[in-house]
């Protein structure tokens, strides 16, 4: 018997680990992510080879997001990424032997070129302009004070520095040769050329100097090696480079007045200029001769705004690769005549803002010849492609590495879709009559889908015991699955992009739409609401409200509404519709669709930094009327507003404790949480609110805070949660608070006590105007071991499933599940918990949360950059759609109480029905041998 | 040099104990003038000047500034300042005496930063004055440092022995004496 007990303790554990996971084989088939990097730098992206030894290269890409990557070429897959410091959209990467070099903002990094490993890094105090590597792997920088600092190629540390005096100079380029490195610096209406030893730092020569004055910044790309220098003068409108010799005389172009933009491509002893108007692009082909840049000859101007050229060079001819619009052309450098052009193919235009290819000659004298190319779309800016002999071979989609907003669409059911207006029938006549309406409804679908239901079924059933996936969780399109999983997301990108992702389908992009017309810049956006079925209302920040059709991304409605908008918010209206009531810049508001019977609706909207304000609108004035202010106590900062989710649903109004009294959760609509700190103090404060009449429901400050640090906060049911860093060594606080990140729960309740509503008594509605007490706070706080990005709380449809807290972890770039019940305030402390609280579910308190890494939703990937997470529910009530973005787009299923309405991928169907069939043949076969047997007895004992 | 701080602090120690409680005594109490809002209004009138203890929640009091009959029709908003948070109520509750409380929301520095008047039935007569101030967070519940022992180690605190296990003998000697004790002579 006790070994049996030994046996049995260890399955008991793993059964309780098991029910901890979501089933095992359902991990990364129902959640997926599409890890991007963002649109690429034009000089910092190049193919190279990882090491010496290797034969392929891959493309090596630093982007406008501060994120180095290497791709392969093959199939576009990251091979790897670093993020690096944030930098404004720029930076500098450079290829070495074996390493990347980057460098952004003022830190250079060095990394494995084959794994993206960190060799070293290093931090300085001035912004770095120019960077290159040295045949040895060492680093030249050029800052902007004007140093020239030489890092060593194995730790990064300093090896030689070299200062110029002059504070007039301005630093513009450097130029790495095979001992030497050249230095170019503005000097008022000069260029000066100085060349430094790379063995010693010391300047090699008098300096050159050159007649010319750079515009400073540039206003052209300069796309080359460290053999050129160019830059333009009279604020773009005559361009210069020159190749670096001893004694150097520049070329100079002049630029149309109608061209936005050149770029200079340079590569051996080939240098081509790009132009680009509005309307049309050209190039022109220099070639240089004993230092000297000579004009070879001029392409045909192509039509199309968009185009981008590239130069390879394959054994001694050098290649010019033009990407436009629809086809790519390959050049011999040395001859004006195509060599071959590949059109892409129908309805695969790519508007090439940048490219690098590379050409190779075959034997039979064709080419093989592929661009890696950056495009530029309406809203959607920077997708990166690669073009292999004309075939798009792969896309990836990084312009939606900029989403700023998302809304969630609910897909049309087919089952109910069609006789909807039979469903308003039955609810809108007497009931006897509906019921006859509803049974001749039935026979009628009867007579009509019941033959093919039947013929269907074994094949239903056959599926079924094979598992194969129920072919109406197939369907496509605007039609839900049965079981819900399917919902778009429909998200806005910073360019003003508009885009419907499937997230139940591994974020495929269903459309994509622009919310601007060229001259326009998307001004941001105010919000974006699902308004009706099927139906997404977009409100732009400069005051235009627009209606999509949610499933074909078609344009419905556009309106000007006047004045740029400040805050807008979807509201109920009497009539079960939904209205959009945007308040504008000029102290009005609007009503879209125009609902006359809307009753006042009360928003709040955070006006600066030291004012949130509430409002009134209703649906008859245009006037919206500030009900309320809030203004923290001197010296506080108001840093966030937060309030409940619009969908969140109680299941329960009360807690019932172990001894069955029951206490009553504070339950209110319009609670809103504002946060605020006090960098003086060190201290930073909750207030919850009524967003009604503007009372502080509660209020909390924490002492020790580090205020540089963000605090976050999430809002639900009758909670709030919300996280600071807590240090004991900030200015002003003797003491301090525990140093590290600490979590705060707050539950509110109408009263201290059981089976008591305190203030509220008997009263069945309550009126935030007349104020009916404050709600009784518990609170705990908790050692979390992670700064913490964002919060968001899962979503399910009745809210009877137990909610989970969503918490962005930016230091190890996952996603964690924290079950509510875990930060319950009620949680004895320093005590075992007595009976009442273990049948509560109470366990004792315990200071830190340890992070569960089988509660990481994410699993082993790295989910860099995410911003927000929404959640939204599922048909089934036990199971919660979340999608995250802001960088990498993520998507998953969550089901805090387990699937229990669902049967898992590994239930026994087989199994069941052939226990039952064996049964049933069991007691056939055994039945009339125990009849026969009774009979034989009771004969016998006669 | 370091004796004469010392004494002085010694000696200012209770006089600042002296001054916490004289500042908790009704003596110190402050006086702020609330105001009455209409949402139509253009400017605020003074409502009632409410005095109160910025170190206890309770025991201020409510004089109410007669003006006009103070009847409206629409929600108020009220507050102490135009530059300092508003709340707004029920037009019913503003001037009530019976059935009504007014909490005043007070700073660090016992400054009123925002007033609320609310419903309640206790208060009879004149309303109640509740002083609201934010409470001090909730911390981490940490466990204590463990303190070691001057060898590095963790100190096994000493058990005391119980009563039987220090006077066992004792009893057993009497148990010894009881038993082997003759009875007596009969």
């Amino acid at each position: 018997m006790r070994l049996l007990s030994r046996l049995w303790l260890p399955c008991l554990i793993l059964n309780v680990v098991s029910v901890l996971a979501i089933f095992k084989d359902d991990a990364y088939h129902t959640d997926w992510h599409i890890p991007l990097i963002g649109p690429s730098i034009a000089a910092s992206t190049f193919f190279h080879r990882p090491n010496a030894e290797s034969r392929a290269s891959l493309i090596y890409t630093l982007t406008t997001r501060s994120i180095l990557a290497a791709i392969n070429p093959k199939d576009g897959e990251l091979v790897w990424r670093q993020p690096l410091a944030e930098s404004n959209g720029t930076g500098i990467a450079c290829g070495g032997n074996g390493i990347i070099v980057s460098a952004t903002g003022s830190a250079v990094a060095s990394f494995d070129a084959a794994n993206g490993r960190l060799f070293w890094e290093n931090q300085f105090s001035s912004k770095i302009v120019d960077l290159g590597v040295t045949a040895t792997n060492a680093v030249v920088v050029l800052f902007e004070d004007g140093a020239v600092r030489l890092l060593k190629e194995q730790t990064g540390d300093v090896a030689w520095e070299w200062n110029f005096v002059d504070s007039t100079d301005v630093p513009i380029s450097l130029h790495v040769a095979e001992s030497t490195v050249t230095v170019a610096l503005s000097h008022i209406s000069k260029l000066h050329l100085t060349t430094l030893s790379l063995a010693t730092g010391r300047e090699v020569g008098s300096p050159l100097s050159v007649a010319g004055h750079p515009d400073i910044p540039s206003t052209h790309r300069a796309l080359h090696g460290d053999d050129v220098l160019s830059w333009t003068e009279r604020s773009g409108s005559i361009l210069k480079f020159m190749p670096l010799a001893p004694t150097p005389a520049p070329a100079f172009v002049d630029i149309p007045q109608d061209v936005i933009e050149t770029t200079v491509v340079a590569l051996k002893d080939r240098i081509a200029v790009h132009y680009k108007t509005g309307a049309n692009s050209w190039v022109d082909i220099f070639t240089v001769d004993a230092g000297t840049a000579v004009k070879h000859y001029s392409l045909q101007p192509k039509a199309g705004a968009h185009s981008a050229i590239s130069l390879s060079t394959s054994g001694d001819v050098t290649y010019l690769v033009w990407t436009s619009t629809d086809e790519t052309l390959l050049y011999d450098t040395n001859r004006p005549e195509i060599l071959e052009t590949y059109p892409h193919p129908q309805g695969q235009s790519v508007n090439a803002t940048l490219a690098i290819s590379e050409v190779v000659a075959r034997l039979d004298g064709s080419w093989a010849m592929r661009s890696f190319v950056s495009s530029w779309a309406l809203g959607f800016v920077g997708d990166t492609h690669l073009i292999r002999n004309g075939e798009i071979a792969w896309t990836r989609p990084e312009s939606l590495s900029s989403i700023v907003a998302s809304t969630w669409v609910e897909l049309l059911d087919p089952t109910t879709e069609g006789i909807v207006e039979d469903l308003n029938v039955e609810t809108h006549t007497s009931i006897g009559a509906a019921y006859i309406h509803r049974v001749k409804r039935h026979l009628n679908e009867l007579a009509e889908y019941g033959p093919d239901w039947v013929k269907a079924l074994p094949q239903r059933i056959y599926n079924a015991f094979l598992s194969v996936e129920n072919t109406e969780s197939e369907r496509t399109g605007k039609w839900k699955d049965f079981f819900g999983f399917r919902k778009f997301a429909v998200v806005v990108t910073a360019e003003g992009g508009l885009a419907a992702i499937d997230v139940g389908k591994n974020g495929e992009v269903v459309w994509k739409a622009s919310l601007v017309s060229p001259p326009v810049k998307f001004a941001g956006i105010s919000g974006i609401y699902e308004v009706r079925k099927g139906t997404v209302a977009i409100v732009a920040a400069d005051g235009e409200y627009i209606e999509y059709d949610a499933f074909e991304g078609n344009e419905l409605l556009r309106a000007e509404l006047g004045a740029p908008a400040l805050t807008s918010a979807l509201v109920d209206t009497p009539s079960e519709t939904k209205a959009v009531v945007v308040i504008l810049d000029n102290g009005k508001s609007v009503v879209l669709p125009p609902s006359p019977d809307l009753g006042p609706v009360y928003l709040s909207i955070k006006e600066s930094s030291r004012l949130v304000k509430g409002l009134r609108v209703t649906g008859l004035s245009h006037h919206p009327e500030t009900t309320w202010t809030f203004v923290p106590p001197a010296s506080e900062e108001i840093t966030s507003v937060v309030s409940r989710p619009v969908h969140d649903p109680v299941a329960s109004i009360g807690r019932v404790l172990g001894d069955r009294s029951v206490i009553y959760k504070y339950l209110n609509q319009h609670l809103l949480v504002i946060t605020t700190i006090n960098p003086t103090l060190s201290t930073a404060s909750v207030y919850i609110l009524d967003a009604v009449s503007g009372a502080v429901l509660h209020s909390a400050t924490h002492s020790g805070v580090d205020t540089s640090q963000p605090i976050r906060v999430g809002v639900s049911e009758n909670w709030v949660v919300y996280s600071y860093f807590g240090d004991d060594d900030v200015v002003s606080t003797p003491g301090g608070a525990a140093k590290g990140y600490h979590l705060v729960v707050s539950e509110l309740y109408e009263s201290e006590f059981a089976n008591d509503r305190g203030s509220l008594g008997q009263a069945a509605n309550v009126s935030s105007l007349t104020g009916a007490g404050k709600p009784y706070v518990l609170s705990q706080s908790y050692i979390f071991p992670s700064p913490i990005e964002a919060f968001a709380v899962s979503s399910t449809k009745q809210g009877i499933t137990a909610r989970e807290i969503l918490i962005l972890l930016p230091g190890t770039a996952g996603i964690y599940t924290l079950p509510k019940r875990i930060i319950d305030p009620r949680r004895p402390v320093g005590r075992e918990p007595d009976n009442a609280e273990k049948e509560e579910g109470l366990f004792r308190y315990q200071p830190v949360i340890e992070i569960d890494p089988r509660s990481i939703i994410t699993h082993e990937r790295k989910v860099l950059g995410l911003k927000k997470m929404e959640t939204t529910p599922a048909e089934l009530e036990s199971t919660s759609i979340v999608f995250a973005y802001g960088l990498d787009l993520f998507g998953a299923r969550l089901a805090p109480s387990m699937t229990f309405d669902m049967l898992g991928k590994g239930f026994g169907k087989i199994q069941l029905v052939g226990t039952v069939v064996a049964l049933a043949i069991g007691a056939a076969v055994v039945a009339p041998m125990v009849r026969r047997k009774q009979i034989n007895s009771r004969w016998s004992a006669m | 040099m370091r004796l004469p701080s010392s004494l002085a602090a010694l000696l200012l120690l209770p006089l600042l104990a002296f001054a916490d409680e004289f500042d908790a005594s009704p003596k110190n109490a402050r006086i702020a003038t609330v105001s009455a809002w209409p949402l139509s209004a253009a400017t605020p009138t003074p409502l009632a000047e409410v005095s109160y203890n910025p170190r206890s929640s309770a025991g201020g009091s409510y004089a109410p500034i007669a003006t006009g009959d103070g009847k409206v029709e629409e929600l108020v908003r009220v507050g102490v300042s135009e530059d300092k948070g508003w709340s707004i109520v029920a037009p019913e509750l503003v001037g009530r005496k019976d059935g009504v409380k007014v909490t005043l929301r007070v700073d660090r520095a016992g400054d009123v930063w925002g007033v609320e008047i609310t419903e309640d039935k206790d208060a009879v007569g004149a309303p109640k004055v509740e002083v609201f101030r934010s409470e001090p967070g909730a911390v981490p519940a940490l466990n204590k440092p463990i303190v070691l022992n001057p060898d590095g180690k963790v100190p096994v605190p000493e058990v005391e022995k119980t009563f039987l296990q220090k006077y066992w003998w004792v009893i057993l000697a009497g148990m010894v004496l009881l038993v082997g004790g003759g009875g007596g002579s009969e």
